[in-house]
């Protein structure tokens, strides 16, 4: 009889096919692939938060012994929320409600991002980069020249109105573009990167797929290759 | 959740030749924490991959068709393709095989499977073997390498198993090194299934048995909630990371199952550093954003190599040290096998060989090997060479005990005395040499005899008749009226008398002799007695009885002497049996030396001095008398100074998932010395699958310009 | 009315909790930020913060719980109809079950073998799933990038195309190609690096904008429909 990591492995490689089956276009196997991962995702998913974060919560609030008001209040607010939240599918009377708890959500979320956007984004990044013009070199100067342009060019684009209206002056015109080429540039960078990521991981799909079918179909022993 | 970040990994980023502003540029909401809140669930691709498929392939399937209203740019959101509400006609899926695409898939997947396949094919060199100087990856690897023992080191494992095929390599690596330098990683993840992930990880990684354990020198398991912690699930994105930093306690406080960690930290300042493993760079950058300026300082970052030039801002900002990618990981591996000996070999040899001297015997204390060559320490062997028998007496001892006494020694026979340790693998080398003395107490001191005086009393004894196999140091003598307390004193080891002043005439005085020597002072003589009287001669002879000097000879047995005859200047005593080697001292023309080995060729001779020094000379330099140097004795394997022999023969070849295995280490380049599975493979795959990229890409982008040419010209 | 009540409501409960969640943020990263009298209220603002942070977090929690549990019932009661994607619905609440079952079985001792099952699940079902379609993408990016001037050629295409090449270029290890390294380097150090930069930038002013509007109660996710 299989032994459960051999059912395992075997489990893995049917299921590696039936994805790459979306090569020849999408199809039963790989949706069934996506179904089965999605399920298994939502149940571990619900395991780990259930586990890790409700039940010692609801030990430290709710459930503790003696529990002051205080404390039980705290213990209700997430609940009450994760409810709330919900109130508008289920009926229209609870928009209101819903909303209330999006708001707080909404106020928390928003001073988190603005600290962080401030404190730890722009000022950091401004002084960092506006350092650099002191060391005096060429490359010294671009970089900090180029977060110009693309910021100059990203002032542009937000501004547009529909009517075409707000033509920039030509110095402010030069500066666009010469951003639009740094951002092209980058997205080329960063879409080359993506490739490379792709190819590393779709390189580790094809060694496991290989090493599978080589139990299936025994090959003769691997032989080095000449001038390796 | 809308990618604030949409120009990222494999997202879409708007086109570089015109078109709509960035999302986040021309909806605000696109940063809406209610956006983050419903972007919780990381590790279901169906809201992100399979969507990012949809549009490649629609995008693709439009381009094919060459929809005349299509905006000539793959980049641009392809309507129907995301918007939920297109006809339904339009997203029905079918099996339509694209030419095009199907053929450039079939030669992207044959040309990467030719490495995996029977006859290996390499293309393109292996990664480096070390990272350049000054670099990110340096400062990485330089700063988990100073980490001490108990450091506890704060791990954000922000990846799902989506990237898993790329960073869980680097996440390997890293964690290995961590656990290598005895710290202690504290692990916090924004993706729930990565954290049983990473739970399994360094489960398999510090396994009884592994590499890992082994080099630690452990024997069991490395232990959750002791040796690592992966903590509970960080839920709220953002805020949730915030969150992090500001109830560090309780969040830490309880493990991924609600057991608790007995974590007491209290800022993120805490933490001997933080590491950040992330997929996708605006993971990057909320740590970067939320934990970095919190701690104080940088942090440390690994990524995939799509998030790699957007992670590079933060150098210098937020960040300290970066690797990115696979073949980063594969320099690190080699990095840690080289500096942390992570091979399978026989044990290094062991240190700090002490020794004390007792009756017959002596006891031998060690340190255990700094390597044990990555397999448990099942043995030791000492062996000794006492100059009286010119051969190595090899003791094998059962156990990993550092410690032994040697008995049925000669007292008073140096001892060479040598240790290894043995593995499964095979004996290591011999430890540094010592040299120790057997010794006893000495016997009673003999026939104290006293002459009385005028309030004075001489006592003269003769030496013992056994000086316990050590030098005498002296003698000690007292003596008492009655009951009275002992009075004593010391004199030198070549005194054999003493005259005791101030002594009450009349009174019966006891006195008792004894001798000492370096293990400790003998037994107490009989007493004697003596009856100081006025008007005796003893104290006029005590001056002249108390110069007298006797040496003590101890005269080391020579086995085979030698003359240094050779020219008319001093000779250079050298560690080895070479000229190149360092010199110890000097003999001259004339000394007596002891000899003691030779070496194989019979050229060198190994000697004593009479002033200790042991070290090689050239056997022509020295008159060996009747002696043919033949019978001296041949010298053994080891040098008087040890020297680290060459250990591995293979290395242990670990994938992630911990299934140890043997390898060559001196194999054909396909076995790269390194613990990631199937890496030379999979490095080729890569870089085939590169070239074959760019001449996909490159061809494509020749005919769309050579076609547009074309277009161009039938229109003029 | 009752609507613009909660409206008004919700856009209170948003600044009240964003305010002081930021105090506590600020507070933070600056201890000394209040002095005299005021100095006081630090510890008081800083536990508020902490806790709101707190609630915030459990409430996700739980709303992901929620989540869960609707997909499940939403996919169990699909599954029980027959309509197109019934049979996916299954395997989907299946999977699901399998992992909450198996986890449950081992917690209770009931299954000796649960663990490799449990691991069995998520390395060789949910992991190779996720990565093969992580894979997938290579085909998908290499062919974006074949077809990016297929309809149009111009000089931003052309430089994305480039550069893309040269990233792929340099990544390659061969003596031919070792010229393109110093390149890609400069290139990766300086307009990259630049136009990372002002997107970085371009993200943290954008946040801040969308901040400021949640702060002067004119973000569109706190109206219900009706109010606009």
């Amino acid at each position: 009889m299989a032994s459960v990591e051999q059912i395992g492995l075997w489990t893995s490689f049917l299921l590696t096919l039936m994805v790459f089956s979306y090569l020849l276009g999408d199809n039963l196997l790989y949706r069934l692939a996506v179904f089965v991962f999605a399920g298994v995702a939502a149940g571990y998913s619900a395991i780990v938060i259930w586990d890790g974060i409700l039940i010692p919560w609801l030990h430290d609030t709710l459930l503790v012994p003696n529990a002051t008001l205080d404390q039980l209040t705290l213990g209700a607010a997430p609940l009450l929320i994760g409810l709330l939240l919900l109130a508008r599918s289920w009926s229209t009377r609870g928009d209101g409600l819903s909303r209330l708890a999006l708001a707080l959500l909404i106020g928390v979320g928003t001073a988190v991002a603005l600290d962080g956007a401030i404190n730890g984004t722009l000022i950091p990044l401004l002084f960092d980069t506006g350092e650099g013009v002191v060391a005096g070199n060429l490359d010294s100067i671009l970089l900090p020249a180029g977060v110009i342009c693309t910021l100059v060019y990203f002032q542009y684009q937000a501004r547009r109105v529909p009517e075409g209206a707000g033509r920039r002056r030509r110095h402010v015109q030069l500066l666009a573009v010469l951003g639009q080429g740094v951002i092209v540039i980058t997205l080329g960078a960063i879409y080359g990167a993506a490739i490379l990521t792709s190819l590393t991981i779709f390189s580790e799909r094809l060694g496991f797929v290989v090493q599978q079918a080589q139990v299936l179909l025994p090959t003769p022993t691997p032989t080095p290759a000449p001038g390796a | 959740m809308s990618d604030v970040y949409g120009q990222g990994a494999g997202d879409d980023p708007w086109p570089p030749g015109g078109g709509p502003p960035p999302a986040w540029a021309g909806d605000p909401a696109a940063t809406s924490p209610l956006l983050a809140l419903l972007g919780q669930l990381r590790d279901r691709p169906l809201n992100r991959l399979s969507r990012r498929l949809r549009r490649l392939r629609a995008r693709s399937d439009q381009l094919a068709r060459r929809d005349p209203t299509a905006v000539p740019n793959v980049f641009v959101p392809v309507p129907g393709a995301e918007a939920s509400s297109a006809p339904r006609r339009r997203r029905r899926r079918r099996l339509r095989v694209g030419g095009d695409r199907f053929f450039l898939s079939l030669v992207l997947v044959s040309g990467m499977l030719l490495p995996f396949s029977s006859v290996q094919t390499r293309f393109g060199e292996s990664a480096p073997t070390t990272f350049n100087a000054d670099s990110p990856q340096e400062t990485l690897y330089e700063t988990l390498d100073a980490l001490s023992s108990g450091d506890l080191v704060l791990v954000g494992m922000e990846y799902g198993a989506t990237a898993a095929g790329e960073l869980d390599t680097v996440a390997t690596v890293l964690l290995r090194h961590i656990l290598l330098r005895r710290a202690v990683p504290v692990v916090v993840s924004r993706y729930p299934v990565t954290l049983l992930r990473t739970e399994q990880l360094l489960t398999n990684l510090g396994q009884a048995g592994s590499a890992l354990a082994t080099r630690l020198e452990r024997d069991n398991a490395l232990a959750a909630n002791a040796d690592w912690f992966v903590t509970r699930f960080l839920a709220g994105d953002l805020a949730g990371l915030r969150s992090l930093s500001m109830n560090l306690q309780k969040q830490l406080a309880t493990d991924l199952r609600g057991a608790a960690t007995g974590l007491n930290i209290r800022q993120p300042g805490d933490f001997a550093q933080i590491l950040v493993i992330a997929e996708r760079p605006e993971d990057l950058r909320q740590w970067a954003e939320q934990i970095a300026p919190l701690a104080g300082s940088e942090m440390l970052g690994a990524t995939g190599q799509a998030a790699a030039p957007l992670a590079r801002p933060w150098l210098r900002v937020a960040l300290s040290g970066t690797i990115s990618g696979f073949r980063d990981a594969l320099t690190y591996d080699s990095l840690l096998l080289q500096e942390l000996e992570v091979t399978v070999g026989p044990p290094s040899a062991p240190r700090n060989l002490r020794a004390l001297s007792l009756d017959a015997s002596i006891e031998l204390n060690w340190d255990r090997p700094l390597s044990n060559g990555g397999s448990p320490i099942t043995a030791y062997t000492i062996r000794h060479l006492s100059t009286p028998y010119l051969d190595w007496v090899e003791v094998p001892l059962a156990g990993s005990d550092t410690n032994h006494v040697l008995t049925g020694l000669d007292n008073g026979t140096a001892y060479d005395i040598q240790l290894r340790a043995r593995n499964a693998e095979g004996d290591g080398p011999w430890s540094e040499q010592i040299t120790d003395v057997p010794r006893s107490v000495p016997s009673q001191a003999q026939a104290l005899s006293l002459t009385a005086g005028d309030a004075s009393v001489e006592a003269s004894w003769s030496a013992p008749d056994d000086d316990g196999g050590s030098a005498l140091t002296g003698y000690r003598l007292r003596w008492r009226r009655g009951t009275d307390d002992w009075r004593t004193a010391d004199t030198a080891d070549d005194v054999t008398s003493f005259t005791a002043t101030g002594l009450t005439n009349d009174d019966v005085w006891e006195f008792q002799v004894r001798a000492v020597n370096r293990a400790g002072a003998g037994d107490w003589s009989a007493a004697e007695t003596a009856t100081p009287t006025a008007g005796s001669q003893a104290l006029a002879n005590a001056a002249a009885n108390s110069q007298q000097a006797p040496a003590v000879a101890t005269a080391t047995p020579a086995i085979f002497l030698g003359t240094v005859v050779t020219g008319a200047s001093e000779l250079s005593l050298h560690d080895r049996a070479d000229t190149a080697g360092a010199v110890l001292g000097i003999v001259n023309p004339g000394d007596n030396v002891l000899v003691l080995l030779r070496n194989v060729a019979s050229t060198w001779l190994f000697v004593q001095t009479n002033d200790g020094l042991r070290g090689w000379l050239p056997a022509a330099s020295l008159d060996l008398g009747p002696v043919d140097i033949e019978d001296v004795p041949q010298q053994a394997a080891p040098q008087p100074t040890a020297t680290p022999q060459a250990t591995p023969a293979s290395v242990a070849v670990e994938s992630p998932g911990g299934t140890a295995a043997q390898a060559p280490a001196d194999a054909a380049p396909a076995s790269r010395p390194g613990t990631i599975l199937q890496a030379a493979e999979r490095e080729s795959s890569i870089h085939i699958g590169v070239a074959l990229s760019i001449v996909i890409i490159a061809l494509g982008a020749l005919g769309n310009m050579g076609s547009a040419a074309l277009r161009r010209g039938r229109r003029d | 009315m009752m609507r613009s009540f909660f409206t008004m409501l919700a856009v209170l409960l948003a600044l009240t909790t964003a305010l002081v969640t930021l105090a506590g943020l600020l507070l933070e990263r600056q201890p000394v930020l209040l002095a005299g009298a005021l100095a006081t209220w630090e510890p008081l603002i800083r536990e508020w913060s902490a806790t709101l942070l707190q609630v915030f977090s459990i409430s996700v929690a739980v709303s992901i719980i929620i989540g869960i549990l609707n997909l499940l019932l939403v996919h169990l009661r699909r599954s029980g109809r027959r309509e197109t994607g019934c049979g996916y619905s299954f395997v989907l609440f299946l999977s699901a079950a399998t992992v909450i079952g198996l986890t449950y079985l081992e917690r209770e001792n009931l299954l000796t073998t649960g663990a490799e099952w449990r691991v069995l699940l998520l390395e060789q079902v949910q992991v190779t799933v996720e990565s093969s379609l992580a894979g997938l993408l290579l085909f998908g990016l290499v062919y974006g990038a074949w077809r990016v001037m297929a309809l149009r050629v111009n000089g931003w295409g052309s430089l994305f195309v480039l550069t893309v090449l040269l990233v792929l270029g340099a990544a390659l290890p061969l003596p031919e190609l070792a010229p393109l390294v110093p390149l890609r380097d400069w290139l990766l150090a300086v307009p990259v690096n630049a136009g990372a930069r002002g997107i970085l930038l371009g993200i943290a002013l954008a946040t801040i904008v969308v901040g400021a509007r949640v702060l002067i109660g004119q973000d569109r996710s706190l109206r219900s429909g009706r109010d606009e």
